[in-house]
């Protein structure tokens, strides 16, 4: 009895070659659709929020009320040490002096060129970034009022020290950095004789650590600095990625249902021919428990071949996605592949044991007769 | 007889049929949702973030050199500029001003409170203006005449809507309200709360004020006092005047034409280059056209917001295009499986046909027009769930779905849903009708 069960699936399945490659195909691709689209549900919030790194910095270091009106930069130094590169995605800092330059009151700002650019992915330069310690940007504003342009030398006078620079180029970014001129951080500190001080540090967190957890980490670590929060960065990207998330979710669900749906029109299609071969079982006096059971091992058997093709089919759309966009992988997400697997069984299952329980609603005679 | 045959097989077999629709139906479901998803998240998402921050800036022509740390900025008197405040409501009038969200004017300067500088901020809370009324025109080189979106009568302004991240303590000021906000780093410098009473000076005039609120926000406002615009113009000796204005506008972004006008001047431009520049909606063009109507000012890009904005909105719109594409390819597959099999159970009728003698060209016909009547069917079906779904996942996903412009649904989306459909049902049933055509009766009969 064993042997012809066996005899019956196996033969059910190779002689049919055609139409189970058609099957296994209609459940590779719902389940390739539905793991792709868990895949980038759970990588594309994480992809997006690296995006987000465009908005510029989230947390500002302030010199805490009571403690001076400088930081330490060698306490900045040491932040990495403690746990912060986890945490600190970029970090640049500022030393802000009123100077004269060709007799008028101008902002001096010294800052690292390097970490602003990555701070501030905004600004434009029209000249060259500074590379020389001698080197310094103009907002486009002081420049226009002190006519100077790039590769123009002038003097920058604090007190009693002076130092001179070459203008590089020439800064917009639509904000008060144009009535400002920038400098290498050292440069600024020798000129006002600050060595080591800073007035302020523009920090930009990794989103996915969470906000709150950053800004707290940097008070405990940093007790000298007060740290505020720059809410217009952080609520645009909280609002922004709430909403890709719940679009990313309703759309995987859609997916998974039409994608469910579809297979199961072709597997129903599939077993809907196979109306005779149900009901001659039954006459020559199969129960229908037993003809149900070599319709689920092969249903079963199609869907596993299906879900597995499928997800690896899924993990390369998401993966080709993610390298398109982003320019990087996709890391897979754990539930994908047993989402994707119960999807194409499910399905297989489900569609092929409806066909064999309306096939046993009806008397065989009538089947076979074609009625 | 061809109807007939094709209304019988179509009908006889009603749960093939049913179950070809369902296939082509949940397709084209997917197609259509994705594709007006995909049309209109960009528009979305960029209607969103604009209560997240101004992104175009007006300044005086000539601007003053700003000296200024931590918040406190020093103008020398000569050097001053301004805006006239009676221009703001000209702002509503531009050829897009459709697109204008919000905006909220600016005066500000240093003022001494409890012997300490702080500066002093006027600007408008929340402020109804009415819109001039009529249908405006705008005429161009070669004689051409477009007409403005049409507006509704009023309009709101100010840094409320500007502003959404702003967290208040307290309440905000209302019109023309007596008191300030104060920015809650001043405010703890200041040991003043919510109802206490702080006293201004400004060039020796005095003030008494009370505090209505405290503001937080983690930039510059920290540092600052704000008050009602008509409140400082009167402190300042300066009615009327204005530093500068945030405007919060809905733009497109930049593509060669906008990058050519910029580089060159929209003025240089062609005089047919220079009408579709106007009136599209670029930063740079609504920008132009606010310079126009606010005299003597210069109008300048936010280019933190503008830049993160179009970076985002960019890599976002690619990411769903990408992903409409798997899904058109996906959900052509799976009806072209649909299709391969419910032909392939149909062997023995096309045998039986042929056995009767009828011409290979007729029975592939007779199949060929019922799978595409299936397509189109499923396809119509799906066209409207997948466009319900579509606007349903957006209104779920957006604030703003439904509110203030409508959406655009993309004509496009339907021939394009239709023609995919139907193309797909008539591939899929092409392979498998050709294969049974060219059998041999006899042995498609005898089930070989």
């Amino acid at each position: 009895m064993r042997s012809l069960f066996w005899r019956i699936f196996w033969a059910s399945v190779s002689q049919r070659k055609g139409r189970v490659a058609v099957s296994v195909c209609a459940i590779a691709l719902g389940t390739s659709l539905v793991v792709a689209s868990v895949n980038l549900r759970q990588g594309i919030g994480g992809k997006l929020a690296e995006e987000l790194k465009h908005y510029g910095a989230n947390l500002l270091l302030l010199p805490a009320d009571g403690t001076g009106l400088f930081l330490k930069e060698k306490e900045l130094g040491s932040l990495a040490g403690q746990g912060g590169e986890g945490r600190l995605l970029e970090y640049a800092p500022f030393l802000h002096q009123i100077v004269k330059i060709r007799g008028k009151d101008a902002v001096l700002v010294g800052t690292r060129f390097a970490a602003v650019k990555k701070v501030s992915p905004w600004w434009q330069v029209e000249g060259d970034w500074p590379e020389e310690k001698d080197a310094v940007l103009v907002g486009s504003n002081l420049a226009s009022k002190l006519g100077l342009r790039p590769q123009a030398r002038i003097s920058v006078a604090y007190k009693a020290s002076r130092a001179s620079f070459t203008v590089a180029g020439v800064l917009s970014t639509g904000g008060a950095e144009e009535h400002q001129i920038f400098v290498d951080l050292e440069s600024s500190q020798v000129l006002t004789g600050r060595d080591g001080l800073l007035s302020a540090v523009l920090v930009r967190s990794r989103v996915e650590k969470g906000l709150d957890g950053t800004a707290a980490f940097l008070r405990r670590a940093w007790p000298g600095a007060e740290v505020r929060t720059l809410w217009q960065v952080a609520r645009a990207e909280d609002a922004l990625l709430s909403r890709v998330e719940i679009l990313l979710t309703l759309v995987s669900l859609i997916i998974l249902f039409a994608s469910g749906v579809a297979v199961f029109a072709t597997m129903s299609t599939v077993a809907l021919e196979r109306k005779i071969e149900i009901a001659l079982m039954r006459a020559l006096g199969a129960e229908e428990r037993r003809v149900a059971l070599i319709f689920a091992c092969e249903a079963f058997t199609i869907g596993l071949a299906g879900g597995l093709v499928g997800s690896v089919l899924g993990l390369l759309f998401a993966e080709g996605i993610g390298l398109t966009v982003f320019r990087s992988f996709v890391i897979p997400s754990l539930i994908s592949l047993p989402a994707g697997l119960s999807v194409g069984l499910g399905v297989a299952l489900f569609s092929s044991l409806s066909v064999v329980r309306k096939v046993g609603r009806t008397a065989p005679a009538a089947v076979l007769r074609g009625e | 007889m061809l109807g007939r045959l094709l209304w019988k097989s179509l009908w006889r077999q009603k749960s093939r049929t049913l179950l070809t629709l369902l296939s082509v139906g949940s397709a084209a479901t997917l197609i259509s949702a994705f594709l007006s998803i995909a049309f209109t998240i960009t528009e979305q998402m960029a209607r969103e973030l604009r209560s997240f921050g101004a992104n175009m800036l007006l300044v005086p022509k000539a601007e003053p050199l700003e000296v200024e740390i931590g918040g406190l900025k020093y103008v020398a008197p000569e050097a001053a500029a301004y805006l006239e405040e009676a221009d703001l409501a000209k702002i509503k009038t531009i050829f897009w001003r459709h697109n204008i969200v919000s905006f909220a004017p600016f005066l500000s300067r240093v003022v001494q409170v409890q012997g300490k500088p702080a500066p002093l901020v006027g600007t408008w809370f929340e402020r109804e203006i009415s819109i001039p009324e009529g249908r405006r025109f705008f005429t161009f080189a070669r004689g051409s005449k477009r007409e403005a979106a049409p507006e509704q009568g009023t309009f709101r302004a100010g840094v409320k809507n500007l502003a959404s991240w702003w967290q208040v303590e307290g309440s905000w000021l209302r019109e023309g309200e007596d008191g300030v906000l104060l920015g809650s780093a001043i405010a703890r410098r200041l040991k003043a709360g919510v109802g206490s009473l702080i006293r201004l000076s400004y060039e020796g005039r005095p003030a008494l004020v009370p505090v209505k609120g405290i503001v937080r926000t983690g930039g510059v406002e920290e540092e600052q006092i704000l008050a009602d615009l008509k409140f400082t113009q009167e402190l300042f000796g300066m009615p009327g005047k204005l530093d500068k204005v945030q405007v919060s506008a809905l733009v497109t972004p930049d593509n060669g034409l906008a990058i050519r006008a910029n580089r060159i001047g929209p003025t240089r431009l062609p005089p047919e280059e220079y009408e579709t520049w106007y009136c599209t909606p670029y930063l740079g063009s609504i920008l132009y056209q606010l310079e126009e109507v606010i005299s003597n000012s210069k109008g300048k890009a936010i280019r933190q917001v503008s830049e993160a904005e179009g970076a985002f909105l960019a890599q976002m719109r690619f990411t769903f295009v990408l992903m409409t594409a798997v899904a058109l390819l996906v959900a052509c597959m799976a009806v072209l499986a649909t299709m391969v099999a419910a032909i392939f159970e149909r062997r023995q009728e096309i045998g039986l046909m042929k056995a009767l003698g009828a011409e290979r060209i007729q029975v592939a016909l007779l199949f060929l027009l019922e799978s595409a009547v299936g397509g189109l069917l499923g396809g119509l079906l799906g066209y409207g769930a997948g466009l319900t779904l579509g606007r349903f996942l957006l209104a779920r996903s957006f604030s703003t779905a439904g509110a203030g412009l409508t959406l655009s649904i993309p004509w496009l989306i339907l021939p394009s849903t239709l023609f995919l459909s139907v193309g797909v049902a008539l591939l899929g049933a092409l392979f498998p009708v050709r294969e049974a055509t060219r059998l041999d009766p006899v042995r498609t009969l005898r089930g070989v």
